[in-house]
């Protein structure tokens, strides 16, 4: 392997994980996730020699960033129409057996990353950049390609989302333990 | 609670709010219930998202084969590398550019041109932020050549302290995948933001007010500016006539 190899091998292949999650989370499937990694990682690999200062995973989420969207754009326009500052998307329920209270919590975890997934993706984007991997406002708008003032009323909208959703979790857990 | 302190709160949450703008949110906090209430259900449900959210584990099948695929990819790579260079040198503007930014750029039209709410919300941003400036210098041989350099391209950065304009610097936006040039010159109190990049032939000189910020859109000297400012509109047209002028 030639100098640019190890070089990717020390730079970019400690955030293929980040790379994969992140796409995992946009594509919903691991399948696709892969895929997108691995195209991802050889233009990583194309760019590499562009790579200097900046940080390495912030860098590579942009690629992947890049590759994920043009991959929706193909394949699921539909997700991408949708204007993300038009009307509320569905927040999942419940479900109509109530969970047992041993469970509730692991009954949370479960519907509350249903309620990730189910933001349209704009939003879903900046969630996991922020939440997940902790990332500056700065950082997220060059991967993302917004200003700043768009990753923060995209953060406000998809927090007030997930409150919402899991104040109704909470609601139903509330009812079960009042029984 | 108005939408620019659902903002702030957020961005005080994150750490994102400027030291001055920090010190001075404490103190609002601590007058107003409602603002520590909204805080309280912002911190409920980023511990829940940070504790419960799935991160997605890596296949370890994965990284097998993005390196085999590396590996397979490198004796192709000077033949590559050779066609890669030619196509952007027959653009000659994007050569210099970091490649932070060149998977998006390839991908741009010409006359490409920002939406005006993103315009806004930069500057937006920028405010809530206090983070106005990446280089900042009331000299324009300071900021000129720094922009310049990770740009690729060099806007005019005038001098315009007699005409009541101060130089406050100068930082790299991303407009709708595509970095700007912002400069920021200071009038009084009011901030200005000067979005500059390359481009802009036929494109007619336009006003419009949001939210009570004033924009100005127009083009000089084979660059496409908008310009915006809670400055009344009349002394920002000034601005706008001032950088249309050959200096």
């Amino acid at each position: 392997m030639d100098e640019r190899g190890r070089r990717f091998e020390q730079l970019v292949v400690p955030h293929l994980g980040a790379a994969f999650n992140f796409a995992r989370w946009l594509t919903r499937n691991d399948h696709d996730a892969q895929d997108i990694v691995q195209d991802a990682a050889l233009r990583a690999l194309r760019f590499l020699d562009g790579l200097r200062g900046e940080e390495a995973r912030p860098w590579l989420l942009g690629i992947v960033r890049n590759t994920t969207w043009s991959w929706l754009r193909t394949n699921r326009p539909s997700e991408l129409t949708a204007r993300d500052d038009d009307e509320e998307p569905q927040i999942p329920a419940p479900s109509s057996d109530e969970p047992e209270n041993s469970a509730i919590r692991r009954a949370e975890a479960r519907l509350l990353n249903e309620a990730i997934t189910a933001l349209p993706p704009p939003l879903r984007e900046v969630i996991v950049l922020r939440e997940l991997e902790d990332l500056a406002y700065r950082q997220i708008a060059q991967i993302a390609g917004i200003p700043i003032g768009t990753v923060m009323s995209r953060l406000a909208r998809a927090r007030r989302l997930l409150s919402q959703s899991v104040k109704v979790i909470e609601a139903a857990a509330d009812r079960q333990g009042a029984r | 609670m108005t939408r620019d302190d659902e903002l702030r709160l957020h961005a005080y949450l994150d750490g994102e709010l400027g030291a001055t703008e920090s010190v001075e949110f404490e103190r609002r906090l601590a007058d107003d219930a409602q603002l520590r209430q909204g805080l309280a259900e912002l911190r409920t449900i980023g511990e829940r998202i940070r504790g419960q959210a799935r991160y997605h584990e890596c296949p370890p099948r994965l990284r097998d084969q993005v390196l085999a695929r590396v590996r397979r990819e490198q004796p192709r790579r000077r033949e590559r590398f050779v066609w890669w260079w030619s196509s952007l040198a027959a653009t000659a503007s994007l050569t210099a550019l970091a490649a932070w930014f060149a998977p998006a750029l390839i991908q741009q039209a010409a006359g490409w041109e920002p939406r005006v709410d993103q315009v806004l919300d930069d500057h937006l941003g920028a405010q809530l932020g206090a983070h106005w400036v990446d280089v900042a210098s009331s000299d324009r041989h300071t900021v000129k050549p720094w922009l310049s350099s990770r740009l690729g391209f060099s806007p005019a950065v005038p001098d315009l302290s007699d005409q009541g304009f101060e130089l406050i610097g100068g930082r790299v936006d991303v407009l709708d995948a595509r970095p700007v040039a912002t400069l920021v010159y200071q009038r009084r109190q009011h901030m200005i933001s000067v979005f500059v990049w390359p481009g802009g032939a036929g494109v007619a000189r336009g006003a419009t007010e949001r939210r009570g910020y004033h924009m100005i859109r127009f083009a000089a000297a084979g660059f496409s500016y908008w310009i915006v400012s809670d400055l009344n509109e009349n002394e920002l047209r000034d601005l706008a006539r001032l950088l249309s002028s050959p200096s």
